[in-house]
């Protein structure tokens, strides 16, 4: 076969034959290059970015720092004068470079504190008055940091420290360094590419794991250096005196800005990898395949990020703070490993929550029942059926809330609607919210009653989607009502109700609003739920780890029951099918 | 375009977008007013009455601009201020539960208001010392008293005037309270089922805590450290019964329901004139003043009944305005702390008739002007007032959460008090030993 005239071994599988230019190794590392370059740019651009925001984060960190301990050695001098023991404050954030080239400090009162910082300046500062607003922080003025001083208590200001910046030094090596490490990568990649263009046996993948080890090494030597950096610059920084309550004040300094730069670089070397696999997955297809998955990556891009960071991540973190003793208010958060699974097994409310929930699942089938019923009615071509349809789905629509208190009022066993109704009948009034053996029924059927409308528009789409010639078909052979239904319309709305069944039973486990607002999990835990027990852990009694440790578990739930169910429904698609 | 081109320009552009998003992040933009944020649960009625002190505090901090920003729902009020504390962005003064202040101490992180008080222009000495008590750790205290209310029974002066009993008075003992409410409990059909009720046992524990009081016992031991050997004390499960018995034996009262205040029944049949006595706070008035002003419902206040060997006690519920440790304007938050805990505020506040003010000297001059008489008997039982356990210790609200299950035991099952009293306290037991 030549190379000029072949065809693909795809086109062979599906019949086809068609001619198609064959993919030169020119064709196959410009397009590699231009990706390559791609994500190479995108990486220096992000790692810059993030870089230089963090560089000036620890150099504004490294200025404030200095600044306490400078009103912490200076105060000395003011304590003799004033009489009071002082503290400066620095909590805010402002872009900067670096500080400690020039310095000066202005005591009270804070007019002639002003006066000082206006000459340091060398413009002038805005006016001082008791409340001064430019002292309350330390604020940046161009490239110079001031520090309020203050007494003891943080009560008065009264003084200042001024620290001047001295422009691009500790930012200008890493970004030397992203840039060098791009360039690199980019001169290793467009070597290794048009290798593995020349020679098949390299995949193109094996020839971007070199360019990619470059870019990893980089961004492990930016946060080592920068680490290196920050301990520096702590080691020469003298350290706190006693007069100065940095123990209550001091900013995180080394650990926020560090972990910031490696979440950054390490999201900034994902970003390029990602990108990087999505070319290597495409690049032995033919052109038109690979532009194909690389636009699909492009649009599912913001998708993906927006899921890892919005789901995976906190998904992630919830399984880390469940193997901890975690109360948000306080900072010890000491591990505890499984421990906090281990106190679930033991918890008789956890046992119970669980049965309550697996017990209120069984609502769905009912209203599914329900549904279908409303939908095969409201699917008669009668006058007036689009109002009727609109009142059934209206629940759906509604607040839960205000379902909810509505239906507390029906279930009254001295003035609600339904107790009416049934002594009407001569029946007996029932508490329904306050029995345990029917509070949990009582939720259930509000539940049923709100999901009606929904289920029934999802099951009217189905039937509206029954070819109508298969009804005529069976009426002509002299099917009655019943047996159409049982062979003809029921079958084909097996992929809608098996639809209707999954997301029924998902959202049944993740019920919470009716049970909180209508009885707070009583009578006698009659309606306790895991959702309603991980609210009350997690924000009633602050125990986050516990309430984790039991998010986890329906989490386990959930996923094992989904599988289950999306298996029976590919087989009985297919079955349908 | 092509389709990989516009990807490439798409990639670009999220790159771009990232980096200067990075760095704009280190810009601080605002205006020149210094904002200082404050937060409560209050009702729209509520802050509307906070309106004249915070306008007084901004004139007279030119350049300072209080932005109030409340919560009206509880829950949700303490999951936002506990969020906020936690990422570090908290506001600068807060409202705060009595049943919060063990807990956020504990955390440290809240500012002891001990030494600036005095230069924010409030004397400590003018709060009622029982109230502020509440808010204080050791020597700190936490929070300025914004407001409180003792536990009470509310009763309706119509209902005893037509079955010709004399009004009860404080300090009367489980058998008065007995024989009154089976005086009032008519049933006058004879169905069975009372159409007047004497009274109500509401299962939520803050409702029935002042009766264990009275009756002797406690929930938990001195310290806090446990509830066995106090809950399941003979005192206090003969309060426990008494308290059951008025539904189970005596069916003086209609059974506890699980529905939640707003729309319980026994507030219902209290304000249609069916229920005469009930059990709640200071806070019942807002919803009935204009009848009560109008003379359309007549009522009294008298404190819990007692057994005969013990005293009655009732908790007093408070709220307080707080400073987080690390707000950014310590000076003017406490001053803005102050001004709302102080005596124009509570006077302006007093209007709304939902609690009492913290200020003896406040509250004796509003009910020296109450002609329905009510402030003076709220003002009597202040001094029979207790700290709730919830502003004791930190796990209260586990604690509570679990209480509730006694009356319904009881009720609902059938169960005995004393039996019931035995488990919940080992359950009790150890919660607290965690």
């Amino acid at each position: 076969m030549s190379d000029t005239a072949r065809t693909t071994a795809s086109d062979r599988t599906s019949g086809r034959t068609s001619t198609t230019a064959p993919p030169t190794s020119r064709t196959v590392t410009g397009g590699a290059v231009r990706w390559i370059v791609g994500a190479c740019v995108m990486w220096a651009l992000v790692s810059g970015g993030i870089v230089a925001r963090t560089a000036a984060n620890v150099e504004y960190a490294l200025a404030a720092h200095e600044g306490r301990a400078l009103v912490a050695r200076e105060g000395r001098a003011l304590v003799a004068r004033e009489g009071r023991a002082l503290v400066a404050r620095a909590d805010s954030v402002a872009p900067s470079t670096s500080a400690r080239s020039r310095r000066v400090i202005a005591s009270a009162p804070l007019s002639e504190a002003h006066a000082a910082l206006s000459r340091f300046l060398g413009r002038p500062a805005r006016p001082l008055d008791a409340q001064d607003r430019a002292l309350v922080h330390a604020a940046w003025w161009r490239r110079a940091v001031s520090l309020p001083i203050k007494d003891r208590d943080e009560w008065e200001i009264i003084g200042a420290v001024a620290l001047e910046a001295s422009p691009w030094r500790p930012l200008g090596l890493p970004l030397a360094l992203v840039a060098v490490a791009a360039l690199l990568a980019i001169g290793l990649a467009r070597r290794a590419v048009s290798r593995a263009a020349g020679d098949r046996a390299v995949s193109p993948a094996l020839a971007l794991a070199r360019p990619l080890s470059v870019l990893a090494t980089c961004s492990l030597g930016l946060v080592l250096l920068a680490r290196g950096s920050v301990e520096r610059a702590q080691a020469l920084l003298p350290p706190a005196t006693a007069i100065a309550r940095f123990d209550a004040l001091a900013l995180p300094l080394p650990s926020a800005p560090l972990a910031s730069l490696a979440l950054a670089l390490t999201l900034a070397a994902a970003t390029a990898v990602i990108a990087a696999a999505g070319w290597a997955a495409s690049a032995r297809r033919r052109p038109a395949d690979r532009r194909e998955t690389l636009t699909a990556w492009g649009f599912l891009a913001p998708s993906a990020l927006h899921l890892l960071v919005f789901t995976a991540g906190p998904l992630a973190f919830t399984l880390y703070v469940s193997m901890h003793d975690w109360d948000l208010l306080r900072v010890d958060r000491p591990f505890v490993g499984l421990g906090n699974y281990a106190e679930l097994a033991r918890d008789p409310l956890f046992w119970r929550a669980l049965a309550n929930t697996a017990l209120y699942a069984l609502y769905v089938p009912v209203s599914m029942a329900l549904a279908l019923g409303a939908a095969l009615i409201l699917d008669q071509p009668l006058k007036g059926m689009k109002a009727l349809r609109a009142v059934v789905f209206l629940p759906t629509v509604v607040s839960y809330v205000a379902i909810a208190v509505v239906w507390q009022w029906m279930f009254n066993v001295d003035f609600g609607l339904l107790n009416f109704l049934m002594r009407a009948v001569q029946l007996p009034a029932v508490d329904w919210l306050g029995n345990p053996k029917t509070a949990l029924v009582a939720v259930m059927i509000v539940s049923a009653w709100v999901q009606l409308g929904y289920q029934m528009v999802i099951y009217l789409a189905g039937l509206q989607g029954i070819p109508a010639h298969l009804h005529e078909a069976a009426t002509l052979d002299g099917a009655a009502a019943w047996a159409r239904f049982r062979h003809i319309t029921f079958p084909l709305l097996r992929p809608v109700t098996v639809y209707l069944f999954v997301t029924g039973i998902i959202w049944s486990f993740q019920v919470f609003t009716l049970v909180y607002v209508m009885t707070e999990g009583g009578p006698v835990h009659a309606t306790d739920v895991l959702v309603y027990r991980i609210y009350q852990n997690a924000w009633e009694f602050r125990r986050m780890g516990y309430a984790s440790a039991m998010s986890w578990v329906l989490f386990a739930i959930l996923l094992g029951l989904t599988l289950l169910q999306w298996r029976a429904l590919n087989r009985k698609v297919d079955d349908a099918a | 375009m092509p389709a990989a081109a516009c990807a490439r320009a798409a990639l670009v552009r999220v790159a771009v977008g990232c980096v200067a998003l990075a760095l704009s992040g280190g810009c601080r933009g605002g205006g020149d007013d210094i904002v200082l944020r404050m937060t409560s649960w209050q009702s729209p009625q509520e802050n509307v009455l906070d309106r004249p002190a915070i306008q007084a505090f901004e004139r007279a901090h030119p350049g300072v601009r209080v932005v109030n920003e409340p919560v009206s729902n509880q829950a949700e009020y303490r999951e936002k201020v506990i969020t906020a504390i936690a990422s570090g962005s908290p506001p600068d003064v807060l409202l705060l539960d009595g049943i919060d202040v063990p807990s956020f101490a504990d955390a440290g992180v809240l500012l002891d208001l001990t030494p600036f008080a005095a230069r924010a222009g409030l004397a400590l000495e003018k709060f009622f010392p029982n109230v502020l008590a509440m808010f204080a750790r050791g020597d700190t205290v936490l929070a300025f008293p914004k407001g409180f209310s003792p536990v009470v029974y509310y009763y309706n002066r119509a209902l005893f005037d037509a079955a010709g009993l004399p009004y009860p008075t404080d300090g009367w003992t489980f058998d008065d309270f007995l024989r009154t409410a089976k005086a009032l409990t008519i049933d006058r059909d004879g169905d069975g089922t009372p159409e007047q009720w004497g009274t109500a046992v509401d299962r939520r524990f803050h409702t029935w805590q002042a009766m264990i009081w009275s009756g002797g016992g406690d929930i938990l031991a001195p310290d806090g450290s446990r509830a066995s050997g106090t809950l399941d004390a003979p005192a206090s499960v003969r309060a426990l019964e008494f308290l059951t018995s008025l539904a189970v034996v005596h069916k003086v009262a209609p059974r506890p329901n699980a529905f939640r205040a707003v729309s319980g029944n026994e507030t219902r049949l209290f304000y249609s004139g069916r229920l005469a006595l009930l059990p709640s706070g200071h806070w019942l008035i807002p919803n009935i003043k204009a009848q009560l002003v109008r003379g359309q419902l007549a009522l009294g206040v008298v404190s819990f009944p007692r057994a005969t060997d013990a005293t009655a006690a009732t908790p007093l519920f408070a709220s307080g305005w707080a400073v987080p440790r690390n707000t950014a304007h310590r000076k003017l938050a406490v001053e803005l702390a102050a001004a709302l805990a102080g005596e124009a505020a509570q006077r302006q506040r007093l209007a709304a008739g939902l609690e009492l003010a913290t200020m003896p000297a406040v509250q004796a001059d509003f009910a020296a002007r109450d002609s329905l008489g009510l402030e003076a008997a709220f003002l009597r039982q202040v001094a029979t007032g207790r700290a709730p356990w919830g502003a004791r210790i930190a796990r209260f609200r586990e604690v509570e959460a679990q209480l509730p299950d006694i009356i319904d035991r009881v009720v609902i099952r059938h169960e005995r008090v004393a039996d019931v009293a035995r488990d919940v306290a080992r359950r009790l037991d150890e919660i607290l030993a965690r």
